[in-house]
């Protein structure tokens, strides 16, 4: 090996070990950004579809009418977000009209399923034609989709008044949910 | 590709998370959701001689919430240069998804024997979880920081 070739290779050694020198820490960065919206959802589970109530008339004087039994089909579903600073949510339920001599009773059950802060029922209420809190306390909470999810409704009715009573087919009387701050 | 005078970069963009609405009562968010595949794109440039470098990664929080969750991962090898003699990246390919704290920890690292050349494009996806109605709606920020040094 003459002298030119010995320092050719030391010219390649230099290089290499000056490149490992010239590594210093390098930082880079992105950001990740996103927006949660507030989401206010509500929906009656399986469906919309009309309750019938049905009163028999007694086939033996002196007994009452038959009252129709409670109906317990029907579920609440609801997803709420809020911002920290936003008031809890409530669901309120009222009617359309009332019926001469019945009153329709309306409680809902505490929620099956979903997570977050979920709302609490507030007990039996007799629906009238202005809005009355049936659930109140929601907060950041989802209770799931379909039957079986969120909050059972129970449907009652009650002759009140006897001397209110009328002759009536097919009387229509639409309730009507509301979730709100 | 000749990436000979290239140097340790970060490329890519930001990643603002596209969360679809809910629409049906009752719902949450899907709670997870992925960035492009190569998001960040990082180009390694190692030591010429029995090198070996760290690709590190850490988030430091703007607006956050505990509840959410930054993963990484590298969706591959990016472009080997000719001169990369013995160079490979460890995990090779896709690697799993890490956990990403706001303590830097080693995504992946790079090694080779005789190295001129960067290894360029590497790919990182990123990947949010933890997104639901139960937390508070806001707009969240974090930045994530990779460093590449010497391991």
């Amino acid at each position: 090996m003459n002298n030119s070739t010995i320092l050719f290779y030391n010219t390649v050694l230099l290089l290499f070990c000056g490149t490992n020198d010239i590594f210093a820490q390098t930082t880079g960065n992105r950001n990740i950004t996103l927006s949660l919206s507030e989401v206010a959802l509500l929906d009656i589970e399986p469906n919309i579809n009309t309750i019938a109530f049905n009163f028999t008339t007694p086939t033996e004087a002196g007994m009452p009418i038959s009252k129709p039994s409670v109906n317990t089909t029907k579920w609440i579903n609801y997803t709420s977000a809020k911002a920290t600073t936003s008031p809890h949510r409530i669901i309120t339920s009222q009617i359309d009209q009332l019926f001469p001599g019945i009153s329709i009773r309306l409680q809902a059950a505490n929620s099956v399923g979903g997570g977050g802060s979920l709302g609490t029922s507030t007990g039996q209420i007799t629906l009238s034609t202005s809005p009355q809190t049936i659930i109140n306390a929601i907060g950041g909470a989802y209770t799931g989709n379909g039957s079986n999810n969120g909050h059972q409704l129970t449907i009652s009715t009650d002759i009140t008044n006897y001397t209110d009573l009328v002759k009536t087919t097919n009387q229509l009387i639409t309730i009507t949910y509301t979730i709100s701050d | 590709m000749w990436n000979g005078l290239a140097q340790n970069q970060i490329n890519g963009t930001n990643w603002t998370v596209n969360i679809p609405s809910i629409t049906e009562a009752g719902n949450n968010y899907a709670g997870s959701y992925e960035s492009n595949s190569n998001q960040v794109e990082i180009n390694l440039q190692l030591p010429a001689l029995l090198g070996v470098r760290a690709v590190k990664i850490h988030y430091t929080p703007n607006n956050w919430h505990n509840s959410l969750t930054i993963e990484a991962r590298k969706t591959g090898n990016g472009n080997l240069g000719l001169i990369c003699v013995g160079c490979s990246l460890n995990p090779s390919g896709t690697s799993a998804y890490k956990i990403i704290t706001q303590v830097s920890t080693e995504l992946f690292r790079g090694t080779g024997i005789l190295n001129l050349v960067t290894i360029s494009n590497i790919p990182i996806q990123l990947k949010i979880n933890g997104i639901s109605v139960t937390i508070p709606a806001d707009n969240y920020s974090a930045t994530i920081v990779f460093t590449i040094e010497a391991p």
